[in-house]
């Protein structure tokens, strides 16, 4: 999906990071939208919206619309049009609105009611998905 | 921190907001929640309308680069980038976010010029991942080199719609066909014309009905509209896996309510846009607006507005003398009215009427919009015959030699065609808005103005070979083909009509971009071809990747 010439534009591109997708380790241009570096990879649905679970892509890609909220390194509710791909991330699906829990302790606590939505700590990623090694 | 002027927003109004302040002296700060400043001239890879005396002729990507460097040359301005505005404060002060900290700036003078924001459709399954504002596809392939998919339906013909068909065709994506709700095409004709020779249809009274898939988008049913009502029993299924919605903007007024600014609505300047004066000053004293969010029009107005509100801004605090200032607001507002005063800006001119005061543009008459298109070419953007012969030179003078063939049939604010010609064939614009006047006689066919025409609507034409005529046309497609190279030469609407072979090639730096193909075509296609594959490819397809 990467344009590799182009007649008008010179892409000058970061170098390649790997980041971790639902399990799955990508790669990506560090810098890049993470939905930029997803849409790459053949990833199109971001999220699950919070009443009828409809798969949600972008719309915008200029941060304006929140389609495209996802869980980032913990973090729910993360612009993914917007936010800079880093080597390392935890990027994952959001199911619903996310819940932001402020430290690791209260997580345990606040893990089973949370489990409709995207359950998400200060710490990492959780979210029912497999994690990169 | 303190600021004389606070300015939001980095497109192209607020930065011609902030170097015309700044240059004046004034401090100003510059607040963008993006990183490279330009807005959405970042993207835009096609050269620009308007005067060739402002940035016509320039593309979008360079007009970015050139306005952020001349900010970046001014000691007075200082641009916060990756800072997002949250608010406005009565006590006149701006709040601002960069990196998870707050910025707190208290100016004496705001520039509210934060653009816009695309509208979606409501339709069935219009939800579905890819399904995109057609910006924001422009965004993804542009800016970050990513294919939005494989084959595209876009939705709506202004000029959005139709620059983002061709630079889809350009990344080697294929376009199924643009539909367009309106019983015309919308955007500029000349736009329509570069993806209508490569096979592209446009679909006016069309528009989509439904989305289908499952994850993800597999297909469309579009179908005909009449008064924006879907006539039953036409619908029909056109495969696509990435559907741009470019059915127009809203102009981004958070800030101008937030300030209480008198709002007005204005359908068509987008929604709800701030009252100002001829100053671009609103009805909260010390607060400007320009660009997009004062009001949906071309990044050329958007530029001049900009212009005038940083001048503006800069004499209400005594850093220009007025004598002068009103001079240089006069110049202004007479390119406002240059870039307003054709037909495609009849609405423009409707909406500034509305809001009474602003510069609105005066003494277009009815018959200055007059103009002769066909039905055909409004409707499905590819010119009727009698289009055709206004531009075609006489029998003698074809058979004569090669000579430019100007195919510009759309009144639009539009000029630098006339700089390119150096022989003076090509008449100076009494108005810009002026369909260009080509003097035949006096053209030798050097085909200097092919690459110099943002439309991309000039060939040079020569059938004055015995055995074959040489068509030259403007290409902006990868990979470029080798002299020798036989191709299927393309008419109008995209359709193979002849066997073609390339005898030339014109690259390099002077043409920027925009090569020439010189194509050796069977005598008599002259005036019929105007684009090529190379070899038989699908209609809309990737033609050229």
């Amino acid at each position: 999906m990467r344009i590799e010439r182009h007649p008008i534009i010179e892409f000058v591109k970061g170098p390649t990071v790997k980041f971790c997708f639902a399990g799955r380790e990508l790669q990506g241009f560090q810098g890049e939208p993470i939905a930029a570096a997803l849409h790459a990879a053949g990833v199109k649905v971001l999220s699950h919206s919070p009443h009828l679970g409809r798969p949600r892509g972008f719309f915008c890609a200029i941060g304006n619309c929140s389609s495209c909220l996802m869980v980032v390194n913990g973090r729910p509710n993360v612009r993914v049009c917007v936010e800079k791909l880093t080597a390392g991330m935890t990027v994952e699906r959001q199911r619903g609105r996310g819940r932001l829990v402020p430290a690791a302790p209260a997580a345990a606590e606040e893990a089973p009611a949370a489990a409709e939505e995207a359950p998400a700590t200060a710490a990492g990623a959780a979210g029912g998905e497999a994690r990169c090694g | 921190m303190t600021s004389d002027v606070a300015v939001v927003g980095a497109g192209p109004a607020g930065l011609c907001a902030a170097i015309a302040a700044a240059e004046r002296g004034a401090r100003v700060a510059v607040f963008d929640r993006d990183g490279p400043p330009g807005g959405q001239l970042i993207k835009q890879t096609h050269r620009f309308f308007g005067s060739a005396r402002e940035q016509a002729g320039t593309r979008g990507i360079d007009i970015a680069r050139q306005l952020g460097a001349r900010l970046g040359a001014l000691p007075a301005a200082t641009l916060f980038s990756d800072t997002t505005v949250l608010g406005f404060y009565p006590d006149r002060v701006l709040l601002a976010e960069r990196d998870d900290e707050i910025i707190k700036c208290r100016a004496e003078r705001f520039i509210f010029a934060a653009g816009a924001a695309e509208r979606p459709l409501a339709f069935p399954g219009n939800d579905l991942p890819g399904i995109y504002g057609a910006g924001a596809v422009q965004t993804l392939m542009n800016v970050h080199g990513v294919r939005p998919g494989r084959r595209v339906l876009m939705v709506g013909s202004g000029n959005i719609g139709l620059i983002v068909s061709y630079q889809l065709l350009q990344a080697g994506v294929a376009v199924t066909a643009v539909v367009e709700a309106l019983p015309r095409i919308g955007g500029y004709l000349v736009h329509a014309a570069k993806i209508r020779r490569a096979g592209v249809p446009i679909l006016a009274a069309h528009t989509v009905l439904e989305a289908h898939g499952t994850d993800c988008l597999e297909a469309a049913t579009i179908g005909c509209v009449k008064d924006f009502v879907p006539v039953p029993g036409t619908g029909r299924r056109v495969e696509c896996d990435v559907m741009c919605l470019a059915v127009g903007l809203s102009p981004l007024g958070d800030l101008m309510w937030e300030a209480g600014c008198r709002m007005v609505f204005c359908p068509e300047l987008g929604g709800h846009v701030a009252w100002r004066d001829a100053d671009m000053q609103t009805s909260v004293p010390g607060v400007y607006v320009a660009g997009d969010a004062a009001g949906i029009e071309e990044a050329s107005s958007a530029m001049a507005e900009g212009r005038l509100a940083g001048l503006a801004s800069a004499a209400s605090l005594g850093l220009i003398p007025g004598d002068e200032y009103r001079r240089c607001r006069a110049e202004v507002l007479a390119e406002l009215d240059r870039l307003r005063g054709g037909p495609t800006a009849q609405k423009v001119r409707e909406g500034l009427a509305r809001l009474s005061s602003g510069p609105a543009g005066g003494g277009v008459s009815a018959d200055m919009d007059a103009q002769v298109i066909s039905t055909q070419l409004l409707e499905t953007g590819a010119p009727a015959p009698e289009d055709v012969a206004r531009a075609t030179p006489p029998p003698e003078r074809l058979a004569r030699g090669p000579v430019a063939v100007v195919e510009c049939f759309q009144r639009i604010p539009c000029d630098p065609c006339a700089a390119a010609c150096k022989h003076g064939a090509i008449a100076p614009f009494a108005d810009i808005n002026d369909l260009p006047r080509i003097d035949h006689d006096a053209c030798d066919g050097c085909g200097a103005c092919i690459s110099r025409c943002p439309g991309l609507a000039i060939v040079v034409v020569d059938e004055s070979r015995p055995d074959a005529a040489v068509v030259r046309l403007p290409c902006e497609f990868l990979p470029l083909p080798r002299p020798g190279d036989e191709v299927s030469a393309l008419d109008r609407e995209g359709r193979p009509v002849a066997a073609g072979r390339v005898v030339r090639v014109q690259s390099g730096r002077a043409l920027d971009r925009t090569a020439v193909v010189w194509l050796e075509v069977p005598r008599g296609m002259g005036m019929v071809v105007r684009h090529f594959i190379a070899g038989a490819g699908p209609a809309g397809g990737p033609a050229h990747e």
